[in-house]
């Protein structure tokens, strides 16, 4: 049985999706609670720079990786035994 | 949304003190995560003298680097959620009452207000040494309200809240009296 490498980019994608849904979340409580100083600004800022470099970095990472490589889970009865019996 | 519209200011009511945390307290949990994000390279360096190969493989690459990314993501939104929880926590005093405004979490707010007419009494703390020396503490008022107690939390110069609070709740009760 096997399945390409892409497949690990499934729950990435979730983590990235729930990470955007929270994110938007905390700017428009911050938004709607009058905390619109410059204080927030920078940091809603920072954390967005921050975001974009991370996944700048994770891009320039997994850039030159081949995602059709096969992840094969073989159960053959030659495999070596996990326990005793 | 601003703070008149917050608190739904009263015509002849001033805001006083607009009170968070110390951001003494912020920074403490800050340095906390920014830790936690030094727990990966400890990992890489650790991983990369012993199994170099882990770090290179067709498939064992690609999936640490994206096990990695998520790591990063979580903590860094987490800082974000941090500075959130902190901002949004707030103590309004005006010549009229006090408003506790507390974010828990995202979706639990709880905003409490007091007549300054209810303050029956107020204390001010200070205890522990990061305390003492960046001046901040706790701040105690005791209602004749339902809800028996208003806390100010590690707030600064509480010892100043606690005077000007109590000027104030004089000068309130002989605007009621004259009234």
């Amino acid at each position: 049985m096997s399945f390409p490498l892409a497949i690990i980019l499934v729950p990435y994608g979730v983590v990235v999706v729930v990470f955007f849904i929270v994110a938007l979340l905390n700017v428009y409580h911050l938004i709607h609670y009058s905390a619109t100083s410059k204080t927030s600004f920078a940091f809603t800022f920072v954390f967005l720079a921050g975001t974009a470099i991370i996944a700048f970095l994770t891009w320039q990472a997994v850039g030159g990786v081949d995602w059709q490589t096969p992840i094969s889970i073989s159960l053959s009865s030659s495999s070596p035994k996990l326990l005793p019996f | 949304m601003k703070i008149e519209s917050l608190i739904n200011q009263k015509t002849n009511e001033k805001v006083i003190f607009y009170l968070r945390r110390h951001v003494i307290v912020f920074i403490g949990g800050a340095l906390f995560i920014v830790l936690m994000m030094m727990l990966p390279i400890g990992a890489w360096l650790l991983a990369n003298a012993n199994f170099p190969e882990l770090m290179t493989g067709e498939i064992s690459g690609p999936a640490i680097v994206l096990l990695g990314s998520a790591y990063y993501l979580w903590i860094w939104l987490f800082l974000f959620s941090h500075f959130v929880d902190y901002y949004l926590d707030a103590w309004v005093i005006t010549t009229d009452r006090i408003l506790n405004i507390e974010q828990e979490g995202l979706f639990n707010r709880t905003v409490s207000e007091l007549d300054l007419t209810n303050v029956q009494d107020v204390t001010s703390e200070v205890h522990g040494i990061l305390p003492f020396f960046f001046g901040y503490g706790n701040v105690f008022i005791q209602t004749a309200a339902e809800r028996g107690r208003f806390i100010f939390e590690q707030v600064p110069k509480p010892e100043e809240i606690r005077k000007r609070l109590l000027i104030l709740v004089d000068e309130d009760r002989r605007r009621q009296n004259q009234e």
